[in-house]
């Protein structure tokens, strides 16, 4: 034990970590994914997830299915989990589970802000937008013309108005600048999610901190990867990683200047627990990089749940339901298109 | 009786020679005729093995294409590759496809006949062609022989102008493909690129396949009269 946690924690947050426990034994097995596996089309799919704990947020789903509904309704029940344990949960598990939604918050902004720019309507972008990642004026972002009338108009009364210094310009939103606002923001939060982490000390921040960095180098790597052979300098590519993490400062350095998926193969390399990742992926095959990347992550939220007493577990989860959805949407997709034989390329099992 | 019937022996032997020569001529214009038919339903027969090759390719375009997008999805987000994004501003087609109509008088092709444009490549190469033809950058003065090296001069330049004319229009076909991808953002997933690649492929095949369908009705529409 590291702060004497189990003298204090079940005092506040033994009960919502009981709860959380008994979510994460509804998680999907691979027995379960086996089946969807060998379903022949999204009305087998929907049928077999009857049978789980998705079963009363599908059953009434008219056919013919789509996959978006299915990702929809599968994410409407992670969204009920969350309220249910956010609206019991004092402080500072209550302010730690708010950190855990402002990534969709900045998905939310960015999808607002893209839509706007393309002259769509906005209740047609507030019905695809992340419902974690709501919050009251968030319509009113159709208004800004750019990043310092987005912040002053909208964003100062919202949690992400810290995040914004370092990216307030007049300049007009176009597709790039957009693109770099998503990312400071993101790697903003991630910075604040782990201090605060930090500063809650204990098992929380021993694992949450490696989580958090695990995520960071992840959306370097993500970036590098994402920007080769676009107009984005050398520069700017470095001021999108997060200050923390692995990789952070010589593996940044060396992604910064990474032409190829080769070179950024040769980057990771040096560094022994993404060694195992990389090892998984012959040369060329720069597909399988998210795969072996998600299949880390959840080797690692796994092991969060083997210690007690942290918040680490409910960041654990969500993510964990996370990947779930991912699963069922590409399980869906293959069974859809008629191509099961690749389901397996992008399927990561969780227990 | 049989004197009446007889003919006389010198119109007998130039009338047969006549019938003979029209029969030979006959057959001969008969085979023609037959080798003509052949020809044709050959014709028409390596047009439809070639429009359901084409149509092969295309579903295999299209599956992948597919897949590769619902794999982009999988990876950025739902939110960030779904038809919320498409730009709904006035903007002209970066692709373009001409029709040529049999009826057309300019027009070589005996079918109606389809020529596809991807990425404004027509009007970038022609502005080239502008350009080039502009082009009053003086050349390199070399010391020696008058013919040959000159020749080859010449050579080394149209070797030059023709590569640089090629990474210059691969580089506008690029950037052209990362502005249509910037709908959904300006740094987007690999796969998504490689989506966009296939649906490109299947594009030109459709293409293909319309101008093989083209061919093969001509061909069926003449066998049909014949």
């Amino acid at each position: 034990m590291y702060g004497w946690e189990m003298l204090s924690f079940n005092i506040h947050d033994g009960f919502l970590e009981a709860i959380v426990r008994g979510n994460r034994s509804g998680l999907l097995t691979a027995s379960d994914y086996n089946n969807l596996c060998q379903c022949e089309n999204l009305d087998d799919v929907k049928m077999h997830l009857t049978a789980t704990e998705y079963g009363p947020y599908l059953q009434n789903e008219p056919s013919p299915l789509h996959t978006t509904t299915i990702v929809e309704k599968c994410t409407l029940k992670l969204v009920d989990e969350y309220k249910h344990m956010l609206c019991q949960a004092t402080e500072p598990l209550s302010t730690f589970l708010q950190y855990i939604t402002y990534g969709h918050m900045i998905d939310n902004v960015v999808l607002i802000v893209t839509g706007t720019l393309h002259e769509r309507d906005v209740n047609e972008l507030l019905e695809k937008c992340h419902p974690l990642g709501m919050f009251d004026s968030i319509a009113s972002l159709a208004v800004a013309q750019n990043m310092r009338e987005l912040y002053r108009l909208v964003l100062v009364d919202t949690p992400l108005a810290p995040y914004f210094s370092e990216c307030i310009t007049s300049e007009d939103l176009d597709d790039m600048n957009i693109e770099i606002m998503r990312n400071t923001l993101y790697k903003a939060y991630l910075e604040d999610f782990y201090k605060f982490c930090q500063k809650l000390g204990g098992a929380t921040a021993e694992i949450m901190c490696d989580l958090l960095s695990f995520e960071a180098d992840r959306r370097a790597v993500n970036i590098t990867i994402n920007s080769i052979g676009t107009e984005l300098t050398r520069d700017d590519r470095r001021k999108l990683y997060s200050n923390f993490g692995l990789l952070y400062p010589y593996g940044h350095e060396e992604l910064a200047v990474c032409e190829d998926v080769d070179q950024v193969r040769g980057a990771m390399e040096k560094y022994p627990p993404y060694q195992s990742i990389f090892a998984k992926i012959s040369y060329g095959e720069s597909q399988m990089f998210d795969k072996a990347f998600y299949e880390e992550e959840v080797r690692r939220l796994c092991l969060s749940f083997e210690q007690q007493f942290h918040y680490a577990v409910f960041f654990a989860y969500i993510r964990l339901r996370e990947q779930e959805i991912r699963n069922l949407m590409w399980i869906s997709e293959c069974v859809a298109q008629n191509q099961k034989n690749r389901v397996h390329d992008s399927v990561v099992f969780i227990f | 009786m049989a004197a009446a019937t007889e003919e006389p022996p010198a119109s007998t032997g130039s009338v047969p020679r006549v019938d003979e020569a029209e029969e030979v001529h006959e057959a001969t214009e008969g085979g023609r005729l037959e080798r003509d038919d052949d020809d044709e339903i050959l014709r028409f027969m390596d047009s439809l093995d070639g429009y359901l090759l084409l149509m092969d390719s295309l579903s295999s375009a299209l599956r992948l294409g597919w897949l590769d997008l619902a794999s982009a999805r999988h990876s950025m987000g739902t939110s960030r590759v779904s038809s919320t994004l498409f730009d709904h501003k006035e903007q002209s087609a970066a692709t373009k496809l001409q029709v040529v109509d049999s009826t057309d008088i300019q027009s070589s092709e005996p079918n109606p006949y389809f020529v596809l444009s991807k990425w404004h490549l027509e009007e970038k190469l022609s502005s080239n062609d502008a350009v080039s033809a502009q082009d009053t950058k003086p050349k390199l003065r070399f010391r020696g022989s008058t013919t040959a090296p000159e020749d080859g001069n010449h050579q080394s330049d149209a070797a030059l102008a023709e590569s640089s004319a090629c990474v210059d229009t691969s580089s506008h076909v690029q950037r052209a493909r990362s502005k249509a991808l910037s709908v959904y953002g300006a740094l987007v997933s690999p796969k998504l690129r490689t989506a966009q690649i296939s649906f490109e492929t299947a594009l030109e095949v459709i293409v293909e396949l319309a101008n093989s369908r083209s061919n093969m009705l001509a061909s069926f529409s003449q066998i049909k009269d014949e």
